[in-house]
């Protein structure tokens, strides 16, 4: 029976690829069903989720020994109060939109905010010219940011030409590389040459 | 676009037939896969393990290429791991991906002969993001938190990060970057890329995170269809050069 899961996988896949592609109102219907199964799967997945989290944290708490036991006793009580709060109230929910609107969100702009930092560091680390690629990026890095000060207008044709013509030719050509290797990989699951689900 | 997948096909199924058939490729040398290659002499000798994350989204949306990518990357890490006795740290943020990784992890140490190794933990859903069951924005700064602390705090021997990502990347790269730590990533997101370039040690760009499966185990079935993708490239590339030239000359 170990044909069975790629023999389904190949089916869904074929089903779901035409239900893209054409109009047809059987091809319609089970499509949209499976569109379905795949929000069930998802919150069964989740469900498993929130096990392997508490299976992770538990561990380290039984364990002791771990520096990060308090970490995870924290992580664990939280989950498990916030999925509480969410089975017992429902969603959308008044408690659960005040602990997001007050605990989730602060906390979130606090840790983006390390983003501008980081950038900067991140910056100084790839902008360093030490060979001819990082030297071009460098003046292409000036060229731009000089370009956009109001007072070196001098520089804003260069700075358009860089983001329209090699800066935009580069993404697109990433982009086609991307779009190959995504079909590649789509063909590989379809055929059932890439089997990550099974034997 | 399905005529550009009916254009594949017979391309594809050429690669595959010429490839099994005996034909050699020569890939270039890559040198993230390299890196990968020599990472787990490296970990068993520090006796630290690696840390892999697959990205911030699962299987089953239109990102799952993104995910099988790491995932191959996944199924050797394991299987290194598993014969090194370091098995990966591996992190995910989406609850679809967490099965189809346990299960991953499962089958390589099954098919080594040795399943009572296998340590479901070591595949771990840090947070999912709250807002992708509702909208179509993404939120993964818990997740992001998490590995950020899991690399400061956890003595790795290498961080991996491959699949598909946002500005988060910055946030998990950063940290891993300012301890030293050795650092392979990409991903498929141009935008993304020059977090990847100013992180990683080695940064796979683009396309090749889609490269793991050919060049970390050789599988037929991933070199045909990288000899593929090269066929179609040379195609595009002849399409859009005609195209320019006969443009030029007034002829389209």
């Amino acid at each position: 029976m170990k044909w069975l899961p790629t023999a389904i996988a190949i089916a869904v896949g074929l089903v779901t690829l035409l239900d893209f592609f054409f109009t047809l109102p059987l091809l319609d219907a089970v499509g949209a069903a499976f569109k379905q199964w795949t929000i069930i799967l998802t919150a069964f997945a989740l469900l498993l989720g929130l096990v392997n989290l508490l299976q992770v944290h538990l561990t380290r708490i039984i364990r002791r020994n771990e520096a990060s036991a308090g970490y995870s006793a924290i992580v664990a009580s939280t989950a498990v109060i916030v999925f509480a709060i969410g089975l017992w109230f429902g969603l959308p929910s008044n408690p659960l939109t005040w602990i997001f609107d007050n605990l989730y969100t602060p906390l979130q702009g606090a840790f983006f905010a390390l983003v501008a930092f980081f950038l900067a560091t991140a910056a100084y680390r790839a902008l360093r010219a030490r060979s001819i690629e990082t030297t071009w990026m460098l003046l292409a890095a000036l060229v731009v940011l000089v370009g956009q000060t109001p007072i070196l207008g001098v520089l804003a044709d260069a700075r358009e030409w860089v983001l329209n013509v090699p800066s935009t030719a580069g993404v697109r050509g990433i982009l086609l590389g991307v779009a190959l290797g995504t079909i590649a990989t789509a063909l590989r699951l379809l055929i059932g040459w890439d089997r990550p689900y099974s034997e | 676009m399905l005529g550009v997948l009916l254009f594949f096909l017979p391309i594809f199924f050429f690669a595959y037939w010429a490839v099994k058939r005996g034909l050699r490729l020569a890939l270039r040398p890559i040198a993230a896969y390299t890196a990968l290659k020599g990472l787990f002499a490296r970990s068993a000798e520090a006796g630290q393990p690696v840390h892999l994350s697959l990205g911030t989204t699962g299987v089953g949306d239109q990102f799952t290429a993104d995910s099988t990518a790491a995932l191959n990357v996944l199924e050797y890490l394991s299987e290194r791991g598993a014969i090194s006795a370091a098995p990966p740290i591996v992190t995910l943020a989406h609850p679809t991906a967490l099965p189809v990784a346990q299960d991953v992890m499962r089958r390589v140490y099954r098919q080594l002969g040795y399943p009572e190794e296998f340590d479901p933990t070591r595949a771990r859903l840090l947070a999912p993001d709250p807002l992708n069951f509702s909208t179509n924005r993404s939120d993964v700064f818990a997740y992001a938190v998490g590995v950020m602390r899991l690399l400061t705090q956890q003595k790795l021997a290498a961080n991996v990060m491959i699949g598909r990502f946002g500005d988060e990347f910055l946030l998990m790269g950063e940290p891993g970057a300012q301890h030293h730590l050795m650092q392979i990533g990409g991903t498929s997101a141009p935008e993304v890329l020059p977090f990847v370039y100013a992180t990683m040690t080695h940064p796979l760009i683009g396309e090749e995170i889609y490269a793991g499966g050919a060049y970390l185990s050789g599988k037929l079935a991933h070199l045909g269809s990288l000899f593929a993708q090269d066929i179609m490239r040379w195609l595009l590339v002849a399409g859009i050069v005609s195209a320019a030239l006969l443009r030029t000359v007034g002829l389209i």
